[in-house]
């Protein structure tokens, strides 16, 4: 049971009480807390209680990913100082770090944020109790508020500790590497080059030998060996559960996971690739893309303490920074031409047989600035889907779109539309401001979707004859379940 | 009503301590402490319970941290100049292989007599903290 050293805040302040006990998993004995045990969702699919155990509490599921325990609020303290910034009821985003202080203004108890309402209040808090199990509750259970209080706080992690490992992968070209992504199937860092070899394409080839790698971060100051990737592909679906994920099969020279390499600390590497022969979605005229997972790790045994990145969500894209996806597909369009594509809309849990989703589809216009003379004008593609049996329908564009805000002095951005509970940003530039920007949105609401049968989505974009050569649209489709996103699509219409 | 006997009994098994199981460290553990009934019958009982507790802990059987925890906080609840002789013991051994939360309680009450620097607001004592308390021990 020795005690770990060498942990340290973003302050270089050393951890004082970590301590690896050991300890076994059992089951929950209490009937009023089974609903709310988690379960760990290993690469086979098979789950594993996340029951009572001393090996790691709160704190040690907060801030070192199930490895240890942490019996300082002292600590806990120094982390919220050095690592985090404090964020208010209105703000916050899942994945933020719930700090729970009793009536003497000690440190008791933290989680973190699973849910949040449309206000940005937090509703459900996943948190391991001491030496009980790891719970999704609400945040001021009843269980729990004559022990740990109920004077609540939130905090951001916005720096990762120092001296203990971390895998990550990018979910979009904004990620951080914390908890919680808002957008998790642009990952830039999943890559596929189809022959000929050499560089990285946007679009696999159908039907031929594609490789497929990741490249994988460490945030930590200590060399991480023995890193696998495992990659996965599936049906171009908006939402996913895990069984979707169908593993690349592994050749003789590319086994999938990968064999071990190292990332270095502080730096990245590119993972070995794999060898992926994508087959064409039958009935579709422009093969659509299909979407790939890559999950960093080094092993898959959440009770394994010297593994220094243990994997908190398997198959969580949002959750875990281990993992990411990449659900993109780029359409190349000449004035006046039409390509289509055809998506999936399924139930994204496992175990679920129906579920009643939303789709909510933007079209964006991705910004440029004018080689010369005046910006170049928002001439947007039309765009039709077709849901099942439905009649298509059409995404009405709005008006004149300008790309530039005229924003000379502070004040609150118009906001777009809001799909992620993005908070409004303000804007002090002096200067015009280049954003992307929302030129047409729609939610089609209560779409039953069963197990057995996706519900097609045919998509199609026409660029105009008066298209402008160069300009650069993007769809996202969004599955929602109970106001969550659930899964996502992005289709990238480039104009030539 | 229980006897002494019975309450120390149920007491070597932690699931008897309502909310023992949520703690995260030895101060939450001390406030759950503070309000268990059956922990503050035995404080009730005085003096009475030291040489029970003493046997518990010096007999053969392997007691959790968290019984062990309770035995630190009753007699240290109810008279800390007894911590020496009762806890004294335990806690040499357990230092070698020192769990979360005994070692801090035992230390804690022992620290009382001792009138060495106490950390109510963690419970946690350091390294160097616990080995200045056993010395005192000698």
């Amino acid at each position: 049971m020795p005690k770990i050293t060498g942990i340290k805040t973003a302050a270089d302040v050393e951890l004082q009480e970590v301590w690896d006990w050991g300890g076994t998993v059992t089951a929950e004995s209490d009937p009023s807390l089974i609903p709310l045990v988690q379960r760990y969702k290993h690469f086979d699919l098979s789950d594993e209680e996340l029951g009572h155990t001393s090996r790691y509490n709160c704190w040690g599921f907060t801030f070192l990913p199930r490895r240890y325990w942490i019996d300082s609020s002292d600590d806990v303290d120094q982390i919220l100082t050095d690592n985090c910034v404090p964020v208010a009821p209105g703000s916050l985003r899942p994945g933020d770090v719930i700090r729970y202080r009793d009536s003497s203004n000690i440190t008791t108890h933290t989680g973190r944020v699973w849910q949040v309402d449309t206000s940005g209040n937090c509703t459900l808090v996943r948190s391991k109790w001491g030496g009980w199990a790891e719970y999704v509750h609400v945040p001021l259970h009843p269980t729990i508020t004559p022990v740990y209080g109920t004077n609540l706080a939130y905090f951001r992690q916005v720096a990762p500790l120092k001296g203990i490992g971390d895998l990550w992968i990018r979910d979009a070209s904004g990620d951080n590497g914390e908890q919680y992504s808002n957008a998790a199937w642009a990952s830039p860092d999943i890559m596929v080059d189809a022959p000929p070899y050499g560089s990285a394409d946007v679009n696999p080839a159908f039907s031929q030998v594609n490789r497929v790698w990741a490249v994988v971060h460490n945030r930590s100051n200590a060399d991480i060996a023995g890193v696998r990737v495992r990659y996965y592909w599936a049906d171009p679906h908006a939402g996913f559960a895990p069984s979707n994920w169908q593993l690349i099969p592994g050749t003789a020279g590319h086994p999938n996971p990968t064999n071990g390499f190292t990332v270095a600390a502080n730096s990245s590497a590119q993972a070995p690739f794999v060898e992926w022969t994508p087959v064409p979605v039958p009935g579709v005229a422009d093969p659509a893309h299909q979407c790939l997972l890559a999950i960093a790790f080094v092993n898959d045994d959440p009770k394994d303490s010297s593994n220094p990145n243990p994997l908190v969500y398997p198959f969580e894209i949002r959750w875990e920074n281990n993992i990411a996806a990449r659900n993109v597909h780029v359409v190349t369009l000449g004035a006046g031409d039409t390509a289509g594509l055809d998506l999936g809309f399924g139930v994204p849990f496992d175990g679920v047989q129906r579920v009643v989703a939303a789709l909510r589809l933007r079209l964006t216009a991705k910004p440029r600035l004018p080689t010369f003379g005046l910006p170049p004008r928002v001439i947007p593609p039309t765009v039709k889907v077709a849901i099942g049996d439905r009649r298509p329908l059409t995404l009405n564009t709005a008006g004149r779109v300008e790309l530039f805000d005229r924003e000379w002095g502070p004040r609150v951005a118009v906001r777009d539309i809001d799909f992620e509970l993005e908070r409004p940003e303000r804007h002090y530039l002096a200067i015009p401001h280049l954003r992307e920007k929302t030129i047409a949105w729609k939610e089609i609401k209560r779409l039953p979707v069963t197990a057995e049968r996706a519900l097609p989505l045919k998509l199609s974009f026409t660029a105009p004859r008066s298209a402008e050569s160069g300009s650069v649209y993007a769809l996202q489709i969004e599955q929602v379940v109970d106001d969550a996103v659930v899964g996502a699509y992005t289709v990238v219409i480039r104009i030539k | 009503m229980p006897s002494l006997k019975q309450e120390l009994d149920a007491l070597c098994e932690p699931a008897n301590i309502r909310n023992a199981g949520l703690a995260s460290s030895p101060y939450v553990l001390r406030k759950v402490f503070a309000t268990d009934r059956r922990i503050l019958r035995v404080i009730e009982r005085g003096r009475t319970a030291l040489p029970a507790i003493e046997e518990i802990l010096s007999g053969r059987r392997k007691l959790p941290e968290i019984s062990l925890a309770a035995f630190a906080f009753i007699v240290e609840s109810i008279q800390p100049s007894a911590a020496p002789s009762v806890l004294g013991p335990t806690f040499r051994i357990r230092l070698k292989t020192p769990g979360p939360f005994f070692v801090h309680f035992a230390a804690h009450a022992l620290r009382t007599v001792f009138q060495l620097p106490l950390k109510p607001t963690t419970m946690v004592y350091s390294g160097a903290e616990l080995a200045e308390t056993s010395a005192r021990l000698y």
